[in-house]
């Protein structure tokens, strides 16, 4: 065996560590973008009965069960919990590696060239495909799907050359957790028991129809336990995809091949024969194999697709291994060395500067990041956001302080009545009754199209006061503050500006305001926070038009303040110039209004004749 | 290899070559008129179109050479848009077979074996042929393809003049060696393979090899090989007069004719294009650092003599238009960052960059591995380095040097612009073909098919051009004799003359299509400055569209992309009103055609529910009717314009009914005091096909549809309908 391998074993596996290395750059910004709709589904899952949710999903157990077993080692941060999906991708390159090896056995065109020889090129393929690397960021099954179906074919492909009966258990085995990962790996199963019929002499091909009927008789447990109420309830992946057309074709080709998709798919049409020292065979096993791992789940996909919306890139994962055997046998092919030394760099050089297949995710955590500076445990935090619902409530359960958060949980398959007129008012409900100095506040996301929940919070004399928002492909997706005042004002101005509410925080050395008007005011209006020490000085001050530089959606000029609005205004207090650290004691915060008139202030008293209102006391560990 | 195997190939080459050249005339025509006319294509018309186009030519930023083919392509072919950018396209054809005779003169002089060589340079061809930047300016009417064809013609006439350069030092050796064996002979070989594939050229020379087709002799070595088929040539040039190549380079000089076209095409190069001075420069670089001896200072006197022929235009026109364009800021160029460089990295590669830099990189090792011109074994370690990178040099050079020129120049001054980048194209496509070539079978064809098949499914390189022709032509079913057209859409006034001045009804003197000229170009206007434009010149035509008027309303119509709305000012301000709006959107942007009508004050009828009828026209010719409404208060109706044709019997023979302007303008939509144009082009009713002869009176009436049926509105005057007047036939 060492005999064999010595020619190019350490260059191969010198060039295996450094293709695994480049595949290990996968896990850069792995925990940047937020969550979406999937991913939401398998955080649901750890909020709820997993048993229960995966009856109620479309998908089998291996996945979920695993990585629950895996978070209560490392946890829910989302670089542990995607982490669960970058191994496998890691082990498939290696995994390629030996398929490749295996499929070079006896042909020396394909063996040889070591660092540039098809096993090492398979694995480099694998590395690059951009499907991989996607799905190795995403906390989903695929890449443990296209591992156990990658692994199969490697003992499939080992127990064909020794006939052993551990290669045709580990066949089984990986066969087998591969459809308890995902269905469509039923394709690969038939792909390799179709070649195996092809190819096989008689005696092997029943014992190869034996291993895959032990497959089945794996599975059938899952199959009537659960698979079975999943189809009654329509719940499988018939109808979670696109309908099969041009554009999805294009998108394939887009996702496995590139936009250097005329050389990748020449090569790997060469890829199919087998170019033996200058003669062609045209139909060899190794790439009748790779065909029909190809062919069977895009004709599956196909007929399916005809009847039912089935397509999704990731739902053929699986076709990125025979996609890298099949360019990897094509450049095998490829006598001339500098030739193929030139196309791998070709690929390469594409492969590291192009991404083709990538999703756009909605930045979630970009959004709940600007709430959390306002965001106090006394608060209820809402979301209508359809299916990305889970997604987002990851981020109100690891960002927020805990406070109390709702959403209609999509994937419960709750009826929409309960949650909206049941479970959402009395959460609402629960909210603390307002004061003057601490109004009740719900923060609400919201990208949907119906009113349900706005209505809801409307009709608890709840009103918007803030609103902070993220583009995501060129929609805007608002957050809103919404509040609920005490009646009456803390103090009135002569420019027709009330001063509803204020709420002193200490630690944060920030005061809250919540204005009113009476009518838009002539002129624009400056708002100002002022901490006076006990001798009246001016130690702390935060002036700003409303709503300035917090983030939030423009500025509110006191000028375009719609009578009845209610603006709240947060203002930072700065310390005043001389002043290093606040004087220890209690300190009164005053409110003022001024506006500029020929570049002086022209301030607006309160309707008592004050220049300014004070609102509260601030002291070390407090406020009152 | 044989000398019937070398005529196979060759005729395959050619054949290869000719299908790139179908091909390419293929890409190049498809949709040549597509697209309208954009300033660029139209600027350069209407300089050729002056009675004295050279005050114009000066003007520009651009020397003349490209103007006066057009002109006199203008006398022979016409100027409709298809006859002016066909120019373009036979001169990028030119340019593809040019690419093949460089790759294969190229390559000789790199001692590739003549196989290798032919199709090498028949894939130059069919990678020129799809080159998306050569086929989107070859439909352009425009001095970029000439620009590209003279550098290509400049290149061949600078590998042609190394070559006879080397052919005749070969002569000299001969001579000095006379009476010697020829085996002995030490001929640098890449000579001895060019008389070899000199007399395979000639069909009298391939019957002479079919004659005598002695075994070679014996040698694994290809030149070897080549070098029997020259020694049969050589000998045979013991018979005087028999063989072209003895007559000819018998002599130490090189030919005459080799540095006359090499200084013509770099002449008519910079006067087709100032930045054309990158391949005389690239060239005269390469001669200093390559040539040796007499031959340097050959290549630098005849590149002096290109200078010279330029010298009179460089002193009298170049340097005043640079003064004018930098003080006017005249030039355009995108910036020089890293955005740009992937644009162009698209625009000249393609999304399969990676697989070209490859095959281009891969073609110059090839070509610098495979040696170069005039090696011989006393060479010196730096004599070979410099044989063997001559010929890599000088194509790098041409891809690289004008890139890198302009992308720094153009931090100090607008330079860089994708077309002027235009001339490394042909760099591109030899390199590539070098580099498909070099991979070798089978990756070879594998490497060839997916660029070919890429080159036929993408377009990486693609103006869009605003629809001019579309904006022009949209008035043309309603415009009369007399109606002022008006153009006020910056540079794309060009075109627009263009097509109005074409396609508008007869105007004896085209004085009613006006534009002012945001060039401060006298040709497009009587004036360039702006106060007298507009607060004199327009006013008069204003009158004069006003004297022309023929029916209800005095009409002018304004195609419109400006921030400055004085014209629109001057034509409401005269009474005017906006009448019609068009809009197309170029690229995000929204331009405008509008129509502007003068109505008598007094409407024509009045309509229950408030309509007006404030003019009406008829067009009997085309039967149709064109009809003003307004309204005095926001109407919520949504009602129905009809016209229609009673015969003297008062039957309906044609009728039209519509919401207002092809249901594009409901009622409810009517701003008070707006008028909107309604026409009507009447349909037969009845099963006629055509109006019979007699008297048919118009009329007008506007009704709404009310639950079952129609509610018509009565004239002010209590009538159904109001006659607007007659046809006859």
């Amino acid at each position: 065996m060492m005999a064999e391998r010595r020619p190019y074993f350490r260059v191969e596996l010198s060039a295996l560590v450094a293709i695994l290395l480049l595949a290990a750059l996968r896990v850069i910004n792995i925990d940047g973008p937020s969550l979406w709709i999937d991913e939401g589904f398998t955080y649901y899952t750890f909020k709820t009965d997993l048993f229960a949710a995966l009856r109620a999903d479309r998908h089998p157990p291996f996945y979920f069960y695993s990585l629950h077993a895996w978070e209560a080692f490392t946890g829910t941060s989302l670089l542990a919990l995607r982490y669960w999906s970058f191994l496998p991708g890691m082990i498939s390159v290696a995994a390629l590696y030996r398929i490749g090896r295996e499929l070079a056995r006896g042909q020396p065109s394909w063996a040889r060239h070591g660092v540039i020889g098809v096993p090492v090129l398979a694995a480099l393929m694998m590395a690059l495909a951009d499907g991989e690397n996607y799905l190795a960021q995403e906390l989903r099954m695929y890449t443990w799907q296209v591992l156990f179906c990658a692994l199969s074919l490697w003992f499939y492909l080992r127990w064909r050359r020794r006939d052993r009966w551990p290669d045709a258990a580990a066949w089984w085995a990986f066969m087998t957790l591969a459809l308890y990962t995902h269905y469509f790996s039923l394709y690969v199963i038939a792909a390799i028991g179709l070649h195996a019929l092809i190819t096989l002499p008689a005696r092997r091909k029943a014992a190869a129809m034996g291993v895959i009927a032990l497959v089945g008789l794996a599975f059938a447990p899952w199959v009537v336990a659960v698979a079975r109420d999943q189809i009654t309830a329509g719940e499988t992946c018939l109808g979670c995809g696109n309908r099969l057309n041009r554009e999805a074709i294009l998108s394939f080709r887009k996702s496995w091949l590139g936009d250097q998709w005329p050389l990748m798919l020449a090569i790997a049409l060469f890829g199919l024969v087998n170019v033996r020292r200058r003669s062609i065979v045209p139909w060899d096993q190794a790439g009748l194999l790779c065909l029909l791992l190809v062919i069977i789940p895009l004709a599956a996909t196909y007929i399916i697709g005809h009847d039912f919306l089935t397509v999704f890139n990731h739902h053929l994962a699986q076709i990125t291994i025979p996609v890298a055997l099949l360019i990897a046998l094509g450049l095998g092919n490829l006598a001339h060395r500098p030739a193929r030394v030139a196309l791998v760099i070709a690929i390469v050089l594409y492969s590291v500067t192009t991404i083709d297949w990538y999703r756009r995710k909605a930045p979630w955590e970009e959004l709940v990041r600007q709430i959390v500076p306002y965001a106090e445990s006394d608060h209820l935090a809402l979301a209508e956001i359809g299916a990305e619902e889970s997604a987002l409530v990851y981020y109100f359960d690891h960002l927020l302080p805990e406070l109390p958060n709702s959403a209609y949980p999509w994937w419960s398959g709750m009826p929409i009545s309960d949650y909206y007129d049941g479970l959402l008012p009395a959460a609402i409900a629960a909210l603390p009754e307002p004061a003057p100095d601490d109004p009740a506040t719900i923060w609400f996301v919201y990208w949907n199209a119906g009113t349900a929940m706005r209505d809801r919070i409307a009709s608890a004399g709840y009103v918007p006061t803030l609103t902070f928002t993220v583009t995501h492909l060129d929609n805007t997706l608002p957050a809103y503050r919404y509040d609920r005042l005490a009646d009456g004002a803390l103090a009135e101005f002569d420019n027709g500006l009330i001063l509803r509410a204020a709420e002193i925080n200490a630690d944060d050395r920030r005061v809250d305001l919540w204005w009113s008007a009476h009518a838009p005011t002539a002129g624009e209006y400056v708002t100002s926070v002022i901490a006076l020490d006990p001798s009246g000085g001016v130690v702390a001050q935060r002036d700003t038009p409303p709503q300035s530089g917090i983030g939030a959606v423009g500025v509110r000029p006191t000028h375009a303040w719609e009578p009845g609005a209610v603006i709240y205004d947060p203002k930072w207090l700065e310390l005043a110039p001389g002043v290093d650290s606040l004087p220890p004691g209690e300190l009164r915060i005053a409110v003022q209004v001024y506006r500029f008139v020929d570049g002086a202030i022209e301030r607006s008293p309160t309707i008592d004749g004050q220049d300014y209102a004070v609102i509260g006391i601030m002291a070390e560990g407090g406020s009152r | 290899m044989t000398t019937r195997r070398h005529l196979s190939l060759h005729h395959t080459a050619l054949l290869a070559a000719t299908i790139a050249l179908l091909l390419a005339a293929l890409l190049r025509i498809y949709h040549l008129n597509h697209q309208s006319l954009w300033f660029d294509e139209a600027f350069a018309w209407n300089i050729v179109i002056q009675p004295d186009m050279y005050p114009r030519i000066a003007a520009d930023t651009h020397p003349p050479l490209y103007y006066l083919l057009l002109r006199v392509w203008i006398a022979l072919a016409g100027d409709s848009v298809i006859a002016l950018r066909y120019l373009s396209t036979l001169i990028s054809l030119l340019t593809v077979a040019l690419v093949y005779r460089i790759a294969l003169d190229v390559l000789r002089l790199a001692r590739w074996g003549i196989g290798p060589a032919w199709f090498a340079a028949a894939v130059a061809a069919v990678l020129m042929a799809l080159t998306d930047a050569d086929i989107d300016l070859a439909q352009e009417a425009r001095n970029y393809t000439l620009y590209t064809m003279l550098a290509c013609l400049s290149m061949w006439a600078y590998v042609r003049w190394i070559a006879a350069g080397e052919k005749s030092q070969v002569a000299s050796r001969k001579r000095q060696v006379a009476g010697q064996d020829a085996q002995a002979f030490p001929l640098p070989a890449e000579a001895r393979w060019l008389f070899a594939v000199k007399r395979t050229q000639g069909a009298e020379t391939a019957s002479e090899h079919r004659a005598s087709s002695a075994p070679s002799v014996s040698s694994p070595d290809h030149g070897a090989g080549r070098f029997n088929v020259w020694l049969r040539g050589a000998r045979r040039n013991s018979d005087p007069g028999r063989f072209s190549i003895a007559s000819t380079h018998d002599s130490s000089l090189i030919p005459f004719s080799s540095s006359l076209l090499w200084v013509l095409a770099n002449a008519a190069l910079i006067y087709t294009h100032y930045q054309g001075t990158f391949i005389p420069a690239i060239q005269g670089l390469h001669a200093l650092i390559f040539l040796g001896g007499r031959r340097r200072i050959e290549a630098v006197a005849l590149l002096a003599v290109s200078g010279l022929l330029f010298a009179p235009w460089f002193l009298l026109v170049t340097v005043p238009q640079a003064q004018r364009a930098i003080a006017n800021d005249i030039p355009f160029s995108i910036p020089s960052n890293w955005d740009t460089i992937v644009h162009l990295r698209r625009e000249f590669f393609g999304q399969q960059w990676p697989l070209m830099g490859v095959l281009c990189a891969v073609g110059w090792i090839a070509l610098a591995g495979r040696g170069s011109t005039a090696q011989t074994p006393k060479m010196s370690p730096l004599q070979g380095l410099l044989s063997r990178t001559s010929l890599p040099f000088l194509l790098a050079a041409w891809l690289i040097v004008p890139f890198v020129v302009l992308f720094i120049g153009n931090l100090y001054a607008p330079l860089l612009t994708e077309r002027k980048l235009a001339m490394i194209t042909p760099a591109i496509a030899l390199l590539a073909a070098f580099g498909v070539q070099a991979l070798r079978r089978p990756a070879a064809p594998i490497v060839l098919v997916a660029v070919i098949v890429y080159g036929l499914a993408y377009v990486d390189s693609y103006r869009l051009k605003e629809p001019w022709d579309e904006i022009a032509a949209a008035p043309l079913p309603y415009a009369q004799p007399g109606d002022l057209a008006l153009i006020e859409v910056g540079n794309g006034q060009y075109p627009m003359k263009y097509y109005w001045e074409r396609w508008l009804p007869d105007v004896p003197d085209q004085t009613l299509v006006s534009t002012f000229p945001a060039l401060q170009d006298p040709t497009l206007s009587v004036t360039t400055d702006w106060y007298t434009y507009y607060d004199l010149w327009l006013p008069q035509l204003i009158d004069l569209n006003l004297q022309r008027q023929t029916g209800h309303a005095a009409t002018a119509w304004v195609a419109f992309w400006s921030k400055d709305r004085t014209v629109l000012d001057r034509l409401e301000s005269a009474g005017y009103a906006r009448t019609l709006t068009q809009t197309w959107v170029h690229l995000g942007n929204a331009i405008d055609l509008y129509r502007y009508d003068r109505l008598p004050a007094a409407p024509v009828m009045t309509f229950d529910g408030g309509l007006n009828l404030r003019g009406a026209e008829i067009d009997a010719d085309d039967l149709r009717a064109d009809l003003w409404w307004s309204v005095d208060q926001a109407v919520g109706v949504d009602y129905v314009t009809s016209a229609f044709l009673l015969d003297a019997g008062g039957a309906l023979v044609a009728q039209l009914d519509s919401q207002p302007q092809f249901g594009q303008r409901p009622t409810p939509t009517f701003a008070p005091g707006e008028i909107v144009f309604d026409p009507k082009a009447l349909t037969l009713t009845g099963g006629l096909t055509e109006l019979p002869p007699g008297e048919y009176q118009v009329g007008v009436q506007v009704y709404r549809f009310i639950e079952g049926g129609i509610q018509n509105m009565p004239t002010a005057e209590g009538e159904n309908y109001v006659v607007i007047g007659m046809v006859t036939r």
